[in-house]
């Protein structure tokens, strides 16, 4: 699914992001990157979708390499991916429906049909009856209800979740954890690099933690209910 | 023309809701250039159309000598009459010159004292033409007939006739050409105002699997859209402007500036539309292409 060979990334201004990365994700593996902040986590994530070209090595999403993708085909390729985080806003003063059915829009759906699934999963994310209010309106946790509600809205084969959800109270995480693992027994594979290195929840959960720019370490952990 | 691409007219009715009167004012500033740009033109048509009558209708009055007969006359008239400037010519007998003068009260005391008629047999020629030079030596080579006393004709006034014509051109020419550098510059503005506005929608998208053609179209559209608006605006405001000056126009120049084909050429207003269409397509891929979205132009919330 997702492979990453001796990746490098160097920013314009010269600052290595990314050292020689070396990992291979398979389909409906759940993954954590963690790491402290300037540890390269966003870096990792807007390379897999093809926002920044790696100055090294070689990149397969979705078992296809990005370093030979024209632009044609990284559209293709994003179409199956779903991104939630900060750097990749809501549209302001447009209302949270037109927010997420944008991905639906572009892969070619009927609008009516994807307001319609569009507002099933605002309904299922308890905010059904806020589908016509603009984005501004809404409080930080509901911002990242929709952020989250857009990577997922069009079924996608991998969802990348960079860190939108340091603002949200317990049950919305719970709410959207659990979503996520439905999506993970379907064989989605889901990255996420939320700070929460620790959950409240049974899950066999894989954890790639970056240091000055290079994986460290690289395992699978099992997490107990702390409450049992 | 206005297929479905919804979800980039999300990203761009954003930019509508947020800019909406920045967008009115591009399009009344361009409204007015257009406006202007066929107003001088069919000005300018209708003063060419002016003096081109006028330059039609050249009358000179060929005084012929005393001594001339009717076979010389006739002579004479053959010749005027293969030449391509003269479109009509009439004799005026000295008769009939006489009769013609006596009509004028200030003359007949003058007149009534005469012995003889000392008036000359005429000729009044209709002269066609464009070029001064061209008059000056045809008005040359009469001259030198002997049986032409003298050919009386204003051509100072012809002169300054052409010089009119020919300034009124280049000075159109002029209006109409910063009139148009004015229009593409709004243009141009307007396409970066649209497409610095939407950025971030375009960014969003891209990431969401739109291709530069999701983005370009749409965008192209509702420039396009937006031409159509100034062009039917200039329209009406150019046809507004002229039925204003249309009665002074025919005070001065004794010709109306009704809105027919031969004033108001539709034609032409197909061709500054199709022209203002043209670059509004090629600005807009000049603009997206040369600017593409970077990540750090992107606000986060």
């Amino acid at each position: 699914m997702i492979r990453f060979e001796q990746v490098s990334y160097t920013y314009p201004s010269g600052y290595e992001a990314l050292k020689a990365l070396s990992c291979e994700i398979n389909a409906g593996e759940y993954v954590s990157i963690v790491g402290k902040a300037g540890s390269g986590k966003t870096t990792f994530f807007m390379l897999l979708v093809g926002l920044l070209r790696i100055s090294k090595g070689d990149l397969f999403v979705l078992d296809q390499s990005l370093k030979k993708t024209n632009d044609k085909q990284l559209s293709t390729l994003r179409r199956k991916i779903g991104t939630a985080a900060r750097w990749l806003p809501l549209v302001n003063h447009v209302s949270a429906l037109e927010n997420i059915i944008q991905p639906l829009l572009i892969s070619g759906m009927k609008p009516l049909l994807a307001e319609k699934k569009g507002k099933q999963l605002l309904s299922e994310l308890e905010l059904g009856h806020r589908y016509r209010d603009d984005v501004v309106t809404f409080s930080d946790s509901e911002y990242s209800k929709l952020l989250f509600a857009r990577a997922i809205v069009h079924d996608p084969l991998l969802i990348l979740i960079d860190d939108p959800f340091d603002q949200i109270d317990s049950p919305t995480y719970q709410l959207i954890n659990q979503m996520l693992e439905e999506r993970v027994a379907q064989g989605v594979t889901v990255i996420d690099s939320s700070r929460e290195s620790t959950t409240n929840q049974n899950r066999k959960h894989r954890t790639i933690k970056l240091m000055d720019s290079q994986i460290t370490d690289d395992r699978e952990q099992l997490f107990f209910d702390i409450s049992i | 023309m206005i297929v479905n691409h919804s979800s980039s007219l999300i990203q761009l009715k954003h930019v509508l809701k947020k800019t909406r009167f920045n967008i009115v004012l591009f399009m009344l500033s361009m409204s007015l250039c257009f406006a202007f740009i066929l107003s001088a033109i069919n000005l300018t048509r209708y003063y060419n159309h002016h003096a081109e009558e006028l330059l039609h209708h050249i009358q000179a009055v060929i005084f012929l000598n005393s001594s001339a007969n009717t076979s010389d006359v006739t002579s004479l008239k053959n010749q005027l009459s293969h030449q391509s400037n003269v479109t009509n010519i009439k004799l005026i007998p000295k008769d009939e010159g006489l009769a013609q003068l006596r009509q004028d009260p200030n003359l007949t005391d003058i007149l009534t004292h005469l012995n003889n008629n000392p008036v000359p047999d005429a000729l009044i020629v209709t002269l066609s033409t464009s070029n001064g030079g061209e008059l000056h030596q045809l008005l040359q080579d009469w001259q030198k007939s002997p049986i032409i006393h003298k050919v009386n004709i204003d051509l100072p006034w012809v002169e300054r006739t052409l010089h009119t014509r020919d300034f009124i051109n280049r000075l159109s020419t002029v209006f109409v050409s910063v009139m148009g550098l004015l229009l593409v510059v709004l243009l141009i503005s307007s396409i970066r105002h649209y497409h610095i506005n939407s950025r971030e929608e375009q960014f969003i998208a891209q990431c969401f699997g739109a291709t530069a053609k999701d983005i370009f179209l749409p965008l192209l559209e509702i420039v396009l859209l937006e031409s159509l608006v100034v062009i039917v605006v200039g329209l009406i405001v150019s046809l507004t402007i002229l039925k204003g000056l249309s009665h002074g126009l025919e005070a001065l120049f004794f010709s109306t500036l009704s809105f027919n084909a031969l004033h108001f050429n539709y034609i032409l207003f197909l061709t500054c539309s199709a022209t203002l269409f043209s670059i509004t397509t090629l600005m807009t891929f000049i603009v997206i292409y040369s600017a593409p979205t970077q990540t750090h132009m992107i606000k986060r919330r």
